[in-house]
């Protein structure tokens, strides 16, 4: 078994111990990697009173068998646990440099459990783990810590940390190498917070090995000249994720005003080109991805400057610009680059001021529960007071710091104007553009989300896999039509592809179905079909959904909110919308789901040798 | 069964909507700020259309133009042509799945995007105008 080191660190930071949880050629060939692993992992340890913020709660980071090789876009990793935000299965999935370094150190993942008395950092090399003490770090902010531990242990480490946010518990607090590549989405962050862990750090030049090299240098040499010619890739490149700005804006792709509004005449002045205009300096890019989508932006006049640094990608940019009315690239860059160094996510920071702005709009809230804030649309020195809070919780800090979903339980109202599915706030892709994403962000195992199956890409048109026609033949993109076999094989294609080999979506791109399985048979010397990925990507959803089943999510969680899927009065798709309701019960007969619980059918589980699920779910002595 | 009948009918409808483009005076300058050089390279029927906005100023619209060098050159289906200025098309996708050929330089072509938006409902109500609402679908 190649392309894997065959190796998981687990360390107990209770009773600070290390030791090896070896990697078996049957748990890789299973579970691929990445969260599918993780999922493996968080099922055989279960412990039905676990809490988000409980020792217990395993932080697993795991990488897929192509990282660190030559396979373009794919030395990213996983991080996964019980989630503090949505309280089911969370996980979350970043490039950087960490995952191929990891690998270098000789290791597949990392698994963190108990919680340390004192702030400490894990210090990873080939020979040796030690737990070293963190105090001196405790408190500093992302940028701060990875220049601080570089200039301790030298240029030649890679770096993980949380920042303030992730220390003080903020719920979607995200964890962060080199100031810009962040595991952002359902709180990572804050569980690694909870355990007293202010870092990773990880040393290692030891090469991954492929099984198969002059078969994986045949297929590179067809593939590579595509990153140069692919008009996607290309465009990436010029003008990062933000480059589909525009489009987006004439397809109805992108949320304005909390959801509820068409269409806004000053959504122009965040589009690519002025991005280029004012804020960008340069590219910048991941291990190994010749695709180079990340920016480098610098502000260097007016109240929001900014140091060179990362730039906001199109998610924060919508979830800080059209979400809030507001029109000024600066200004997100000046809240982007707080999120980075204090560590928290941008999608949930932003949808939670959106939701916010609405129940001030409504008369739900006023100043007085906003420490005086004037929380109108479009005001960005509030904003920007209500940002600065989360990661210490000052004032109304705290109630920002639970995302919206909790702040709409802990008022009681405001309900109807909430973007959450099973509390993850919905990235910035509208459904009502796009019906298939309905049922996307409906199954989506760790809640609303565009990434972890393949609805998104594929329907969005980036992605192609001629090899299977489901992904293929999916109607109109304004019809409930064949919607709910798109997101069954989406969704199993995705638990492969993204979340356990572990693809960009965006770099893997390039590729079909057949180009991806011969690129994972190569490293690995397996000899996967396509239909092989396809069973092993179902058997990793319903296990995450299954988890998230053993801590009460039913089918009512599946529901998507009113907010997204209402019909708009202006813009490119007004007055249509998804039924999200005819879409998912296609979608549950499909997958075997009792369509009362959500729950799958035990039978379906066994088939898939879910054998430990099933007894948990369906035997109650266990 | 195709759009279009023929390439006399195909070049009728969007020469007459180019030509509408070029003098609305609120399109025209998103147009030509570009000074981009666009070739349509249609089948099915054939037809080539060239946009000459090199010079900044005006948009110059020819047909089965062989002199001229484009900067950006489009080849599809007249059918897709037709989807695309309803704006019932995704363009990502079209592209992914070369339905559409596009070759240029792509800094130029992202600027140009937004300057489409407005010409969808234009080509709308241009075939109405023309008396061609059988083909608004």
């Amino acid at each position: 078994m190649k392309g894997y080191k065959g190796k998981i660190i687990h360390v107990n930071l209770t009773n600070r111990e290390v030791h090896y949880v070896p990697l078996s050629e049957e748990l890789a060939k299973k579970y691929i990697g990445g969260s599918g692993i993780a999922a493996k992992i968080f099922i055989d340890n279960y412990k039905p009173d676990l809490i988000p913020f409980s020792p217990d709660n395993p932080l697993i980071f795991m990488t897929g068998p192509l990282a660190g090789t030559k396979v373009p876009s794919t030395s990213r990793f996983t991080v996964s646990a019980l989630s503090p935000l949505t309280g089911i299965w969370g996980e979350s999935n970043s490039g950087g440099y960490f995952a191929a370094k990891l690998k270098f150190a000789g290791y597949d993942g990392i698994i963190v459990t108990g919680k340390s008395d004192t702030p400490v950092y894990l210090y990873i090399t080939p020979d040796r783990i030690e737990i070293r003490n963190a105090s001196n770090y405790w408190g500093m902010d992302t940028y701060k810590t990875e220049d601080a531990l570089k200039e301790t242990l030298g240029k030649n480490v890679e770096i993980l940390t949380i920042g303030p946010a992730g220390e003080n518990l903020v719920l979607y607090a995200s964890i962060v190498n080199r100031k810009g590549h962040l595991s952002g989405r359902t709180g990572m962050g804050a569980v690694m917070g909870s355990k007293n862990l202010k870092a990773i750090v990880v040393e290692g030049e030891r090469p991954v090995e492929v099984a198969d090299s002059e078969r994986l240098n045949e297929i590179l040499k067809e593939i590579l000249p595509r990153y140069q010619e692919n008009i996607t890739v290309l465009a990436l490149r010029d003008s990062g994720t933000n480059s589909s700005f525009d489009l987006g804006i004439q397809m109805g792709d992108v949320p304005i005003k909390n959801w509820g509004l068409g269409k806004w005449d000053k959504a122009e002045h965040l589009g690519p080109s002025l991005y280029k205009e004012t804020i960008y300096r340069e590219i910048d890019t991941c291990y190994n991805c010749p695709v180079a989508c990340k920016r480098i932006i610098e502000v260097n006049d007016g109240p929001y400057s900014v140091e060179k640094g990362p730039g906001p990608e199109y998610e924060t940019v919508c979830a800080f610009g059209t979400m809030l009315l507001v029109d000024d690239l600066k200004f997100i860059s000046k809240v982007n680059d707080f999120a980075n160094r204090m560590g928290f996510d941008t999608i949930t920071a932003g949808s939670t001021i959106a939701f916010l702005m609405d129940l001030y709009d409504h008369g739900f809230i006023t100043k007085d529960d906003i420490d005086g804030v004037n929380l109108e649309w479009g005001n960005k020195e509030a904003v920007l007071e209500l940002v600065t809070k989360i990661p210490t919780k000052e004032g109304a800090g705290a109630l920002l710091a639970e995302g919206s979903e909790k702040i709409a339980e802990k008022l009681g109202k405001g309900k109807e104007f909430l973007t959450t599915v099973k509390g993850l706030e919905v990235p910035m892709h509208d459904p009502r553009g796009n019906f298939g994403l309905a049922i996307g962000y409906a199954t989506s195992v760790r809640g609303g989300c565009h990434v972890s199956s393949l609805v998104y890409p594929v329907t969005a048109g980036f992605a192609y896999f001629p090899e299977i026609p489901e992904l293929v033949d999916f109607g109109d993109p304004l019809s409930d039509e064949s919607k709910a076999v798109l997101a069954a094989k989406a969704n199993d294609f995705g638990m492969f592809f993204h979340d356990s080999a572990i693809w960009c979506i965006l770099g893997g791109s390039v590729l079909n179905a057949t180009e991806i399985v011969n690129i994972f048979n190569a490293v690995t010397g397996f000899d996967f079909t396509i239909d092989d990925i396809l069973e092993k990507g179902e058997r990793i959803w319903f296990l995450k959904r299954g988890i998230s089943h053993l801590f009460g999510m039913r089918a009512k969680d599946d529901k998507l909110p009113a907010k997204i899927i209402t019909p708009l009065n202006e813009g490119p798709t007004v007055g249509v919308a998804p039924n999200a309701d005819k879409q998912l019960k296609e979608f549950y007969k499909l997958r075997s789901i009792d369509s009362e619980t959500g729950l799958p059918k035990k039978e379906k589980l066994l088939s898939l040798g879910l054998t430990k699920l099933s007894d948990l779910l369906y035997n109650k002595n266990i | 069964m195709a759009v279009f009948n023929d390439s006399e009918e195909l070049k009728n409808v969007l020469v007459g909507f180019f030509n509408k483009l070029a003098s609305d005076e609120t399109i025209a300058p998103n147009f030509v700020k570009s000074k981009l050089v666009i070739r349509f390279n249609y089948r099915e029927p054939d037809l080539s259309l060239t946009l000459d906005m090199s010079n900044g100023k005006d948009l110059v619209i020819t047909v089965n133009d062989k002199e001229k060098v484009p900067e950006v050159d489009m080849d599809m289906k007249a059918d897709i042509a037709h989807k695309f200025w309803l704006g019932k098309l995704n363009l990502t996708m079209a592209i992914t799945r070369r339905q559409m050929v596009v070759r240029g330089p792509v800094p130029k072509i992202l600027v140009f995007l937004p300057a489409l938006k407005p010409t969808y409902q234009i080509y709308k109500d241009y075939l109405k105008e023309i008396g061609r609402e059988d083909l608004i679908k």
